[in-house]
């Protein structure tokens, strides 16, 4: 008896573990390199925290998110928007600028939806799974959403030549 | 905790968005965490990850400006992508293509200093009129669409001091603004408040010049295809710089990073470590010596053709240069080499010794190593030791069929002699080589390995002289410092109380009332003395109109007469007359005239 509650108790342990661990593996971090999404993160560039059928989060340090489900048959969209920033003949300015409060239009047929994006140039959005067209500024973006997942999406408003 | 979840920005009252805003933009000290900014990665792919001074928040805090406090908005101005200037003023040059925002006070404000009294600071002048000059050698002269604007407004500059820290940062800024095309964009210019702060090679006007022409060409680009690769525009805006400004030739300090750096691609990104961009204006003067320099308008213009990238990516412009070249890229890259190593220019002659001369390296007789970049190249020099003329032979192993090589030997007269590659051998044999002839080498990968090059021009290209102003309007005032509308837009005028009473600067009227000033009053001295004083005493009365609508009812009805006059003056008059007349009598019931008389 008190063997098998021993066994039971390691079982348990180890499962929870593992589910902790699952739970530790799903979570990717992503972070804008000034052309394209990476995984990873870099010390001071917000990072995008993803996990399937989680909503994805946005974080400023080496933090974990608070889980938030998304809604069942809903995929995770994060649209990101950023002026490009070229050139400097004094000094080397390369780069990208966030837009904060840029308006987003997603449309997939007869269904709209807008929003704004956030201080860091983000916006994060739960939609039913299909294609969508993401529009900013005229500019356009495709984005397919699969149930449970999510889409990281770029998006280039505007050009700042330094010099 | 998840730190932002981004779907709407906080919205809050107005005390609270200004904390709001400052907090987010870490200008209140309370130790919040606060990611200043960001930079992406080097595109060279190095580790260049690092933070900006704050830029966060700037659409953001664009559009809730108008909610803000003056103190807040003061401190936030820096952060905005349109400047935000302290008492903002905005001068019409001459012909009215440009827009010059400046600040009337605070650091950002140009040199006030106003010596003809006209009210407009004369370095802000000293900009309208280079901003025309521009306008007219880039757009008139060199046939180049002008910069678009929202609705053909005049192009919008403003003038900032640019400072971070003791080092000035930049020069000037070109940024996109609206789309109006799928492809076209607007943009606006940011321009040092004076370039007193840069180094001393330069007069601060010869930065102007330089840089505003540099700029506006940018202008020029977003408004032909908004998705250029930048190289090319980086090398198109300096190229230009020369010909719109042959005597300050600050785009030659630019030169040594391309020619000491030749293994690096002609289409590298822009960086003036490396010359990516910026020192690739050379390329387009010799396409100009060439083919005319028209050849590059014609770049930009078959660039416009090309629609949007799927992918809102870039359009790699090599392609498009070799379209409107004939598909001759690679003969002209030889050309330029050439060019490189016997400094034979066909244009800005007196310019030559400014040229930085290309980096060799110390050539082997078998060569083994080339450059792998495409469009890039690689020199290497044979000295010889002894004055006993000798034949050099170079020998090549492995020679990519990508390589152009050709061996050039200076001759004692200064100059050169060609001496071409031989396949069968897989040499170069120069003869006469000795101490006095030494023999550069030039290996140039222009992907197809091409040595022939275009002919040169038969004679020397005249140079454009510095472009002046040809119009003779003066720039006049369109929006002053002191009437601002509730939504955060200048709402002065020259014509302060007209403004304030038609509510507007673009009235009509207002309009009508500064073309009168313009053409009557500031074309000679007691109509400018007249304006002048005009303008100190208007702008507090024009406040007090601003916010009360029956004021404003008041003195557009005051206002009706002299409008009258200036837009029908024959008429106008007799209406203006003919109602001075029927007060007459209402005048002598009250005794008005009668007193007058009696005090004779």
């Amino acid at each position: 008896m008190k063997r098998s509650t021993i066994i039971y108790a390691l079982l348990f342990s180890l499962a929870c573990g593992t589910a902790a661990a699952a739970e530790q593996r799903a979570l990717q971090s992503w972070y804008f390199q000034g052309t394209a999404f990476r995984e990873g993160s870099v010390a001071g560039l917000p990072a995008v925290r993803l996990a399937d059928g989680y909503l994805p989060a946005i974080t400023l340090e080496d933090e974990s998110p608070d889980a938030a489900r998304l809604p069942r048959g809903t995929g995770g969209v994060v649209v990101f928007c950023y002026v490009q920033n070229i050139g400097g003949k004094l000094r080397d300015q390369d780069g990208f600028l966030p837009v904060a409060g840029a308006a987003v239009e997603l449309r997939r047929g007869a269904w709209r939806m807008a929003g704004r994006t956030d201080s860091l140039g983000y916006l994060v959005l739960a939609v039913p799974a299909g294609t969508y067209e993401v529009t900013i500024k005229g500019q356009r973006r495709e984005a397919r959403v699969e149930m449970g997942r999510s889409v990281l999406v770029a998006v280039r408003t505007g050009k700042r030549m330094v010099d | 905790m998840v730190a932002v979840w981004g779907v709407l920005a906080p919205v809050a009252g107005a005390g609270s968005l200004d904390r709001y805003y400052l907090e987010r933009f870490g200008e209140l000290s309370q130790g919040t965490s606060q990611v200043a900014g960001v930079r992406a990665e080097s595109a060279n792919g190095t580790s260049g990850v690092s933070e900006r001074c704050g830029t966060l928040l700037w659409r953001g805090v664009t559009r809730d400006w108008s909610l803000l406090e003056t103190g807040t908005q003061q401190t936030l101005a820096k952060y905005l992508a349109k400047p935000v200037l302290a008492g903002e003023a905005i001068v019409e040059s001459g012909d009215g293509h440009f827009h010059i925002h400046y600040a009337t006070s605070g650091d950002d404000a140009p040199p006030l200093a106003d010596a003809n009294a006209d009210g407009i600071p004369d370095w802000v002048e000293t900009v309208a009129s280079v901003m025309e000059a521009i306008y007219t050698r880039e757009v008139l002269d060199l046939g180049y669409q002008p910069a678009p604007t929202v609705g053909g407004q005049p192009y919008d500059i403003y003038l900032k001091n640019n400072v971070g820290g003791q080092v000035a940062t930049y020069l000037g800024i070109t940024q996109s603004d609206t789309p109006l095309s799928s492809t076209s964009y607007s943009s606006f210019i940011t321009l040092d408040n004076d370039y007193v702060e840069f180094p001393a090679r330069y007069t601060p006007l010869q930065y102007l010049k330089v840089t505003a022409a540099h700029e506006y060409h940018h202008g020029i680009q977003y408004g032909y295809n908004f998705y250029f690769d930048s190289w090319y525009a980086e090398a198109t805006s300096t190229w230009i710089e020369d010909e719109v400004y042959d005597s300050v030739n600050q785009l030659y300090d630019y030169l040594p990073y391309y020619l000491q750096n030749p293994g690096l691609a002609l289409n590298i990104s822009p960086s003036v470590y490396t010359g990516g961009g910026y020192g690739r204006w050379v390329f387009n003067r010799y396409l100009a010596e060439i083919n005319g320099r028209a050849v590059v308008r014609s770049v930009w213009e078959n660039l416009k053709l090309i629609p949007r990238p799927a992918d809102g990516s870039d359009i790699p412009m090599i392609p498009v240069i070799d379209t409107v070249l004939g598909g001759a890229i690679d003969q002209h890259l030889i050309g330029l080499g050439k060019r490189f190593v016997m400094e034979n220019w066909a244009s800005h002659l007196d310019e030559i010794s400014l040229i930085h001369p290309v980096a060799t390296v110390a050539g082997t007789t078998t060569v083994s190593s080339y450059p792998t970049n495409d469009y890039s190249f690689s020199f290497l020099k044979y000295e010889s030791v002894t004055a006993q003329s000798a034949t050099l032979t170079i020998t090549f192993a492995g020679k990519p069929a990508g390589v152009a090589a050709v061996a050039f030997r200076r001759n004692g007269s200064g100059s050169f002699s060609e001496f071409a590659y031989d396949p069968v051998t897989a040499a170069i044999v120069v003869p006469g080589w000795s101490i006095t002839t030494p023999v550069v080498l030039m290996l140039c990968n222009n992907v197809t390995g091409t040595t022939t090059t275009p002919a040169d021009p038969t004679g020397v290209i005249a140079s454009l002289t510095d472009a002046q102003v040809v119009t003779a309007k003066s720039p006049t005032l369109v929006s002053g410092p002191t009437v601002v509308s509730s939504t955060g837009e200048s709402g002065g005028g020259g014509c302060f109380i007209a403004t304030a009473a038609y509510g507007s600067y673009l009235h009509p009227k207002v309009r009508l009332l500064r073309e009168f000033r313009d053409r009557w009053l500031l074309t000679n001295r007691v109509g400018r003395w007249a304006v002048a004083c005009y303008y100190r005493i208007s702008p507090p009365l024009a406040r007090i109109i601003a916010r009360h609508g029956w004021m404003r009812s008041c003195c557009r009805v005051m206002l009706a007469p002299v409008v009258l006059a200036v837009e029908y003056p024959l008429g106008g008059g007799a209406v203006v007359a003919a109602g001075f007349l029927g007060f007459l009598p209402i005048w002598r019931r009250r005794g008005y005239l009668r007193d007058r008389t009696a005090f004779r």
